[in-house]
């Protein structure tokens, strides 16, 4: 439902911002590495992951907006791993889940007013991780899902391919912050995609 | 031209939506590839002071699919009992066959549960076909729905316990467990793949636990 719900109000944004002037849209497919004490639940990296955006020119250089971005992460695993005053043999199935919805902030040292045929950017995004961890082991599931506050900065390229349209390619670090007794999360994705503008 | 390339961009989100969102399936195809063995132990207890231990003639018989009364076969009674001493005097502990007679120190009793689970996936009707207009082609309906159908299948457990015979309290029935073990999988149609995997399971457990093994 989150999802459908998140895929909803950045497409009305996308649709009505088509109509403002400066606005850019981003699709982008993602491949994220899991990094820090995230491998030790799943270290394998993930093919299963997409994002969509809209940014807002402020200024020549400065753009606001939102992005919704979802990845899936799953590892097999198998052998006896010792419990509290035990030990549990089986087949394993892990999967991690993330989503973030973050606003951004991007700056880009050469205007995209200037329609340049290079449009290098950093920036940061910030807002609501939603995590979600499964663990298939037999015919037993255990799954715990958390919120959690995180940063993600990242930097970029755009280069225009014609018709308002240009090739995106980004990397993105992901840090979701501990929350509760749910552990933090970090990851790297590395994205491309199609960018438009009005 | 600025509404074609937004919508454009609409199949591409779509497709890479199913791509990411799919969940991941786990491989596993095999029945044997769901077994699971569980071992516990009493942190406080220590397994050096047993020497002596007997296994109990009979198997628990602690759930089974309703309205099914068909007997535990023999076999399956004499299959774990055999391979529990056989494990046990791996890890040199004394077989007593004269418990009644001569208290061993350890009295191992075995379980079994089986259980039936059943659902139903619901049908899905027909989808009428959409498109976008003079710009794109119409799709077209899709094909009727599918039928609903429903599931079946059976899982089993056999617990194992090992109990300290020497904390028998017989006015409460009560007595201390010092390790259990547990194995849980899905119970095929062989009988013979059924038989492997018990043994394979009790050989597991006890090899996930050298802390038993008297040295």
């Amino acid at each position: 439902m989150r999802r459908i719900v998140a895929v909803i109000l950045l497409l009305a944004l996308f649709y009505g911002a088509a109509e403002a002037d400066e606005v850019i849209g981003a699709v982008t497919y993602e491949v994220s590495t899991p990094m820090g004490d995230m491998t030790d639940f799943i270290h394998k990296t993930s093919w299963r992951g997409f994002g969509i955006e809209g940014r807002w020119l402020q200024s020549p250089n400065i753009s606001l907006g939102l992005s919704w971005r979802w990845n899936t992460f799953s590892q097999k695993a198998a052998g006896t791993q010792e419990i509290e005053n035990g030990h549990v043999t089986g087949n394993q199935f892990r999967i991690i889940y993330g989503s973030p919805v973050m606003v951004t902030a991007f700056w880009y040292p050469v205007s995209p007013l200037d329609n340049p045929k290079f449009l290098p950017y950093l920036g940061l995004g910030g807002g609501p991780y939603w995590m979600k961890e499964r663990l298939e082991i037999g015919i037993v599931t255990f799954e715990d899902s958390s919120w959690h506050f995180g940063l993600s900065p990242e930097a970029g390229v755009m280069i225009p391919a014609g018709y308002n349209t240009s090739l995106i390619a980004t990397a993105r670090y992901n840090y979701a912050f501990e929350s509760g007794d749910a552990p933090e999360y970090q990851w790297w994705s590395f994205n491309v995609g199609f960018s438009w503008t009005n | 031209m600025r509404e074609i390339r937004m919508k454009s961009g609409i199949p591409l989100l779509l497709a890479l939506a199913l791509l990411a969102g799919c969940s991941p399936d786990s491989g596993f195809n095999s029945i044997s590839d769901y077994d699971v063995v569980v071992t516990n132990f009493d942190p406080e207890a220590d397994f050096q002071v047993y020497t002596t231990f007997a296994v109990a003639d009979t198997l628990l018989e602690l759930g089974r699919p309703e309205g099914d009364d068909t007997p535990l076969p023999e076999w399956l009674k004499d299959l774990i009992r055999d391979e529990i001493i056989a494990q046990m005097e791996k890890l040199n502990y004394t077989f007593e066959p004269d418990p009644v007679s001569n208290g061993p120190d350890v009295i191992i009793v075995a379980g079994i549960t089986q259980t039936r689970w059943t659902g139903y996936v619901p049908g899905y009707p027909w989808y009428p076909g959409w498109g976008w207009g003079p710009w794109y082609p119409w799709y077209p309906w899709y094909p009727g729905g599918g039928p609903g159908y429903k599931y079946q299948y059976d899982t089993g457990s056999i617990i194992i316990d090992y109990a300290d015979f020497g904390t028998y309290d017989p006015d409460t029935d009560e007595i201390e467990i010092r390790w259990t073990a547990g194995m849980n999988g899905l119970i095929s149609s062989s009988s013979s793949s059924n038989q492997e995997r018990i043994i394979r399971g009790i050989r597991q457990a006890f090899e996930q636990s050298p802390y038993l093994k008297k040295n």
